[in-house]
């Protein structure tokens, strides 16, 4: 345990600290607080802009919406597909991983072996598949919430 | 493998088909929900993609629930003769073995059963037990699944006539959401 001494020492040197200062090293440390960016619906990477920028184009396209709006659209139907793509990896992962087959009714015809094979990958990827359906269900409600008030502006008379 | 739903309005859409379910059944799942939403832009399609995807998965926790159980039902077993006041250990697993080895082991482990007015539902429930947690967790996710289903269909049945409607137009009253129907449970 540190003594009272060390203790002030560290807050002294502490005071020194400025961060990082290169361009480089700000970057990383940006990075931080970063997990798996499945639950940062609205900023998309710089390889996803394009793709965010061409459906947003097919949404005005399409919908006559305003540019602001349909970007919102496409960044949460792209988080979507990105998270439906996850859900799915994780329970072909959770398949692959698993060892040999544990007895089971399967034999016996009251499941089949492929219902029991999934149940078994389903139950293993399961942590994942919570937190998967957390982000679905957030990025669903915000597209339909800018659906929603689009709608609601075409009703209202010289909107 | 057939090919995977061609988009007319170019949106990606991967189906969400493991290698343990059919390709064919999700065809089929999708060309029935495409009758029911008749896409005709982006709008349309993507609610379409939302109400097969979440159809699927709530169709893949119904199948998967019982599966569940079945993947305990050797441990299942045990636990129902021990709680019955069997400690052998060997004659536990006896009856857990018998189970699952063919229909006259199961015959036996119900005969077993029937003597205390039990049936294989003790075993059901056994193993209901042993997996409460997951079990738990795949009715709430398949709970989910079903909501979002039927909310893209309410979703579209709501909207599509105002997203249709260009701003210069006339304003629209919204349909309410009594006028909506539920989806077709074949579909789902």
């Amino acid at each position: 345990m540190a003594t009272e001494k060390q203790i002030a020492a560290n807050r002294q040197n502490a005071l020194k600290s400025t961060g990082p200062r290169s361009p480089a090293g700000k970057r990383r440390s940006s990075h931080n607080a970063y997990r798996h960016g499945l639950s940062v619906g609205l900023a998309p990477a710089i390889e996803a802009r394009a793709d965010v920028e061409a459906l947003a184009k097919v949404i005005v396209d399409d919908l006559q919406i305003s540019q602001e709006d349909a970007s919102v659209i496409a960044l949460t139907e792209l988080d979507l597909q990105r998270i439906r793509r996850v859900k799915h990896a994780a329970i072909a992962m959770a398949d692959a991983s698993q060892g040999a087959p544990a007895p089971t009714d399967a034999d016996q015809g009251a499941v089949s072996g492929d219902e029991a094979r999934m149940a078994r990958a389903m139950s293993l990827a399961l942590p994942e598949l919570r937190k998967l359906d957390r982000y679905e269900r957030q990025a669903a409600a915000l597209r339909h919430r800018t659906l929603r008030g689009i709608a609601r502006d075409r009703t209202i008379p010289g909107k | 493998m057939t090919n995977k739903p061609v988009s007319k309005y170019r949106l990606s859409f991967k189906p969400p088909v493991l290698p343990t379910e059919s390709q064919e059944d999700f065809d089929k799942l999708y060309s029935a929900a495409e009758q029911l939403f008749k896409p005709e832009n982006i709008f349309d399609e993507m609610l379409l993609n939302d109400f097969v995807t979440s159809a699927w998965e709530q169709m893949r926790f119904q199948r998967c629930k019982p599966a569940l159980l079945a993947t305990d039902y050797w441990s299942a077993v045990k636990r129902v003769f021990s709680r019955l006041g069997i400690n052998d250990s060997k004659k536990l697993e006896q009856f857990a073995d018998h189970w699952l080895a063919s229909n006259e082991g199961k015959e036996e482990v119900r005969k077993a059963l029937a003597v205390v007015s039990l049936d294989e539902t003790a075993i059901e429930a056994a193993a209901l037990t042993i997996r409460e947690k997951d079990y738990e967790i795949f009715t709430r996710l398949e709970s989910t699944s079903g909501t979002r289903r039927d909310r893209s269909l309410r979703t579209n049945l709501e909207l599509r006539p105002l997203l249709r409607k260009l701003k210069s137009d006339e304003p629209t009253e919204p349909s309410t959401a009594e006028e909506v129907p539920q989806p077709k449970s074949e579909a789902a």
